[in-house]
């Protein structure tokens, strides 16, 4: 009952009164203008009144962001993932999550890389942590892990697998309503995604891996606005919006950083801009494995 | 204060109601998987929608990548017809935006390909919802289901 009241009022909030004929052309005309006027006093209101359920921002798979960067180039380096021997150090239900995250980077980084044993690794230790934060319905069919173990060196099906499980994952996140545990996963996944293809970056300064990683950096806004929107303003991920924000504007501040994300921008930076932006990065990653951040 | 009492439990027991009626996204989603092949799953997100006496808007964000194959589909479940679903390059409060495309009105499930073109760093979907005459409202949910090319 109560979720279906906070969700009737979320969703008042995010519904906005609008005229349907100024949609049907390009052209923007005065209604376009009055509707532009609703939004802001209805975003205004929610941010007053209620916690917004999500940020309309659609979270993307992060097998997709790890296969983009695979086509870039991103080479496998066995030392560069988060060691599946630290499952065990992660305390808090945050910590967890964004290790979730991070596992599951460094999962499709190998099933990508034809690491077979080291997937299973990851996968169990995944296992362990979606238990552990109490999202242990995410594996609780056996099939998956059973037909992953089985097929392991089967590229196309351990894909077919682990897309699975990250479907899985969405399905628990629906059915459960908790869209701001999967935005807190996919920071995990994004920064070691990050971190991993920058350290190939740094040693070979790959201009194609270059351009994917500033392509990546446009998300950060939305990944900030998620992690500020988590219900009860948990301490680690207000610290950690923090970072990211300090990152944001640090890698945004360069001349060569698109201003406008609504048209294409093939851009990279500087060589060593992005060599800042790595240092910054893998400061931030390293309190999140190594768990300095609770 | 018994006429309160009565309206009360009317009011918020029909709440859950609304989101429930129309809105077996489960069902969607399986139909919509059907027409994803040969593409990957991406992402998929219920959106909840009550139609009442003024028209709706809502927005959401979609991040693209360059160089990359996308489909998507919107299933509209029991949703009128006249429940539009278009795709913009920008948000709803940017101006001089470009729409990109429009579902024709009465389709129950739409499939769309974003050409290479519209793959930006990011797209936007508009559901818009009609007012509902006569103080009325129906209530349901669209489903969006996206796959990429790996």
């Amino acid at each position: 009952m109560l979720n279906s009241l906070s969700s009737y009022s979320i969703a008042a909030f995010l519904l906005l009164g609008m005229s349907l004929g100024s949609c049907s052309s390009d052209a923007p005309s005065e209604s376009d203008a009055s509707l532009e006027d609703e939004m802001e006093v209805s975003e205004t209101q929610s941010s007053m009144d209620d916690i917004p359920e999500d940020n309309g921002f659609i979270i993307p798979s992060a097998f997709h962001l790890s296969s983009l960067f695979q086509k870039s180039g991103l080479a496998f380096s066995d030392g560069l993932v988060n060691s599946p021997e630290n499952v065990n150090q992660y305390g808090t239900r945050m910590s967890k999550l964004l290790n979730f995250g991070v596992y599951s980077a460094d999962l499709f980084y190998c099933v990508l890389n034809d690491q077979n044993q080291s997937s299973r690794k990851y996968l169990k230790a995944m296992k362990q942590l979606s238990e552990e934060a109490g999202m242990g319905e995410i594996f609780n069919t056996k099939t998956i892990l059973e037909n992953f173990e089985a097929n392991i060196d089967n590229q196309d099906s351990v894909l077919k697998y682990v897309l699975q499980i990250q479907e899985q994952t969405d399905d628990y996140i629906e059915k459960t309503n908790e869209e701001h545990t999967a935005m807190v996963i996919f920071t995990g996944a994004w920064i070691e995604g990050m971190y991993v293809s920058l350290e190939s970056y740094s040693t070979g300064q790959n201009e194609e891996l270059g351009k994917r990683i500033v392509e990546q950096t446009y998300m950060l806004d939305n990944i900030i606005k998620g992690l500020e929107l988590h219900p009860g303003d948990p301490e680690e991920l207000q610290n950690l919006a923090t970072e990211l924000k300090e990152l944001h504007k640090s890698v945004s501040a360069s001349e060569d950083y698109p201003k406008d994300q609504y048209e294409f921008h093939e851009h990279t930076l500087r060589p060593e801009e992005i060599m800042s932006f790595k240092n910054a990065l893998s400061s931030i990653r390293t309190k999140l494995t190594k768990n300095q951040a609770e | 204060m018994r006429k309160l009492l009565i309206l009360s439990l009317l009011l918020f027991g029909s709440i859950p109601a609304l989101f429930a009626q129309g809105c077996d996204w489960e069902a969607m989603k399986s139909e919509s998987q059907d027409k994803l092949k040969p593409f990957k799953y991406y992402a998929f997100k219920v959106s909840k929608i009550i139609a009442e006496e003024d028209p709706l808007l809502k927005e959401l964000q979609i991040p693209l990548f360059h160089d990359a194959e996308y489909r998507f589909i919107f299933h509209k479940g029991e949703l009128p017809d006249d429940v539009k679903v278009e795709i913009w390059n920008a948000p709803a409060n940017f101006p001089g935006r470009k729409l990109l495309f429009s579902a024709d009105a009465g389709q129950k499930v739409i499939v769309y390909d974003p050409p290479e073109a519209h793959v930006n760093n990011r797209i936007f979907i508009n559901y818009l919802v009609p007012s509902i005459e006569d103080g009325g409202s129906t209530s349901g949910c669209i489903v969006f289901y996206s796959g990429f090319k790996h």
